[in-house]
């Protein structure tokens, strides 16, 4: 449609003098109403981002609303996903300006699936948020910072222009600052300060990044940055240089080593569901901005020295995670090691940069967004609970609470990679991809990341549940409580009634609604799900890593035509 | 050329922004981010080439500039950068004194709430 206009435009103006771009680079035809689905899962959540900030005095009525939207958010990524796959990458052009000078939206598999997933993750975590997150969080805007989060993350999976990219980027990250001070408590202040010192930090080095592109190419269309920077060779110094940045602010983002250390200074202090958002979304944006311009911005870097240095980062990632989740002995935290570990596996996928490594990375980014976020909010539900956070001291919950022992076996050992749940499958098909390449320090880590998960979730598993309950006897002399036990088990109820309008689901000590246990549930039987069955999504996995790898297609459906 | 004498300043800018995030006092590593922020702009600035200031307006009737133009594109980017910053940084001021007012220090090091310093060992066995 776009590609004929553009032909009859240039056929009327007759051919361009030397030395200049296309002059004629304006469209009058409106976009048509199928490509509007593109932008649906970013729109959605701004605008009820927006009216829930007005109908801030009714917090019941908002956060229902919230979930309603939420939901059409996830069927229209759903749509949007199915459209991708039938028909190939898709682009939609904001305003008049035809690319590249307009700003376009591009949704290829990965961004499509991922943005499914990152719309799945708002429904969930706002469903759990229903019961768990009190009035006056939610009339400071608790559901708003989380629709613009939503809005962010998707707009960062579906831009198809790297200057966009950054602004998205600062659209999720203020909504994270807004969502991780929530409450305020003395704890929550400090990690915030952490947190969001780095990834401001991280976010400018991303920009000064594209400064440089900017510089050298003199184009930030990502399909446009492609074609021109097939004529650099390989290890080109200017664009090392670029790339290493890039590396840098996105590695901060995703949290790999040595650039990890704000994910557990930060990510225990704010509201469980808050943890379970950033854990299951934001590092995985970081993931996703290396692979995309690891991928179809810089193609021509393939043979780069870069690709060497995403891989020792990535082994240290996993290996170091590992290491730091063995020496925690808050529950919370454990899980941040966790996660920056599954972190090192995604970027190894990077690193060995072959078609079935990069499917193996797309397929984890999926299991790890699903069980990370059911991870943390089952830390939630044990601490709404029990009101501790300690390893040294949760024990004894099997018979309290058989389905959270259930939840957290099937969740922690999908992440540790035990089949047949979801963990299993990526890790085995990179491996595979390791071997290929004579990559042996590659699979030894994975392996040794396997041992090292499984003993970390086991111990954690029985000593939270199997253990009899412990008196404080046990604990080491050395242990100053964590900050917020040293107030003692208090159930929240009574932090609770200081609101003017006390929830409907009041936590009674011991039980928990069970509206809570949904989420958790809908995500344990996803990982089994993918796990028993995981043909879908393998090979959807291959299909986005295909794109990636040859991006022609992307190319071609952002220009209209074959570069 | 004007690049290489506003490249000297970037530098310069970065320079300094690094000397005050390796600080130990909170405002300073503000104030460091605050310039980060800055010389990224610079950068962005230098990187679109410097032209006379010729606004960007192509004459009625002709299909291209007839002189060279001033580059509109990293101005729009600028722009847009530094309205983000500033969101930002107005934020994390407030976040920052009110840490202070809880925390009763601005030095990053005695902000040991989250992660404190007589960290219980690990569970070693039942």
């Amino acid at each position: 449609m776009r590609s004929e206009d553009l032909i009859q435009l240039a056929a009327a103006k007759g051919p361009l003098p030397e030395g200049i771009d296309r002059a004629d680079a304006m469209t009058q035809t409106p976009v048509g109403l199928s490509d509007w689905l593109i932008i649906m899962p970013v729109i959605l959540p701004l605008l009820m981002g927006v009216i829930g900030i007005m109908m801030r005095a009714y917090p019941r009525w908002t956060s229902r609303l919230t979930v309603a939207v939420l939901a059409g958010v996830v069927l229209a990524s759903a749509a949007l996903l199915s459209r991708v796959i039938a028909e190939g990458p898709i682009a939609m052009t904001m305003g008049q300006w035809l690319p590249p000078f307009g700003i376009s939206l591009v949704v290829d598999p990965l961004g499509g699936l991922l943005t499914l997933l990152g719309s799945i993750t708002g429904l969930i975590v706002a469903v759990y948020a229903l019961s768990d997150v009190d009035f006056a969080a939610r009339r400071a805007g608790f559901y708003s910072m989380l629709c613009w989060l939503i809005a962010g993350v998707n707009g960062a999976f579906l831009t198809g222009d790297i200057f966009n990219l950054y602004v998205w980027f600062e659209v999720f990250v203020i909504a994270s600052f807004g969502l991780i001070v929530l409450g305020g408590e003395r704890l929550q202040l400090d990690g915030a300060v952490k947190y969001c010192v780095l990834n401001l930090i991280a976010t400018t080095l991303f920009l000064i990044a594209v400064a440089l592109l900017y510089g050298t190419l003199g184009t930030l269309n990502m399909a446009d940055l492609s074609g021109k920077l097939a004529a650099y060779p390989p290890d080109d110094p200017q664009m090392l240089t670029i790339g290493l940045l890039f590396f840098v602010g996105f590695g901060m983002k995703a949290a790999a080593v040595p650039l990890h250390i704000w994910l557990p200074a930060s990510y225990h202090t704010p509201k469980p569901v808050v943890s379970a958002l950033f854990a299951a979304l934001l590092t995985k944006v970081g993931i996703y901005a290396v692979l995309r311009t690891y991928t179809i911005v810089m193609p021509a870097s393939n043979e780069s020295v870069l690709f060497e240095v995403i891989y020792v980062v990535a082994i240290a990632t996993i290996v170091l995670g590992l290491l730091g989740a063995l020496a925690e002995s808050n529950l919370r935290r454990m899980l941040g090691f966790l996660l920056i570990s599954g972190v090192g596996v995604m970027l190894l996928g990077l690193g060995v940069d072959t078609r079935l490594s990069l499917a193996a990375t797309i397929f984890y980014t999926v299991h790890s967004v699903i069980v990370m976020a059911g991870l943390y909010l089952l830390a939630g539900l044990m601490e709404r609970r029990t009101g501790l956070t300690s390893l040294h001291r949760l024990s004894g919950m099997y018979t309290g609470a058989p389905v959270l022992a259930v939840l957290f076996f099937v969740l922690g050992f999908a992440a540790a990679g035990l089949p047949p749940l979801s963990g299993f499958w990526p890790k085995v098909l990179l491996i595979e991809a390791s071997l290929n390449e004579q990559q042996y320090v590659a699979v030894a880590a994975l392996i040794v990341n396997g041992l090292f998960s499984m003993m970390v979730v086991g111990r954690a598993w029985a000593l939270m549940f199997w253990r009899p309950v412990v008196t404080a006897g046990i604990i080491p002399q050395a242990e100053t409580p964590h900050p917020r036990e040293q107030a003692a088990p208090v159930p929240k109820a009574a932090a609770l009634s200081a609101a003017p309008t006390p929830p409907k689901a009041e936590p009674t000590p011991g039980h928990n609604p069970p509206a809570l246990l949904v989420p958790v549930v809908v995500t344990a039987a996803a990982a089994l799900i993918i796990g028993v069955w995981p043909t879908p999504l393998l090979d959807l996995s291959d299909i986005a890593a295909g794109d990636l790898l040859d991006p022609s297609a992307y190319v071609q459906a952002v220009f209209g035509s074959a570069p | 050329m004007m690049e290489p004498a506003l490249a000297a300043v970037v530098v310069v800018y970065f320079l300094g922004s690094i000397f005050l995030l390796t600080s130990t006092n909170l405002i300073r590593i503000l104030l460091g981010v605050a310039l980060l922020g800055n010389a990224a702009n610079l950068t962005i600035f230098t990187a679109g080439r410097l032209t006379r200031e010729v606004p960007p307006v192509i004459p009625e009737g002709a299909m291209q500039p007839l002189a060279q133009t001033a580059n509109p594109l990293p101005q729009a980017l600028i722009l847009t950068a530094i309205v983000i910053a500033f969101a930002l940084f107005a934020f994390i001021l407030v976040l920052v004194y009110r840490s202070y007012q809880e925390l009763g220090s601005e030095n990053v090091d005695r902000m040991r709430e989250a992660e404190p310093l007589e960290y219980p060992r690990p569970p070693e066995g039942y």
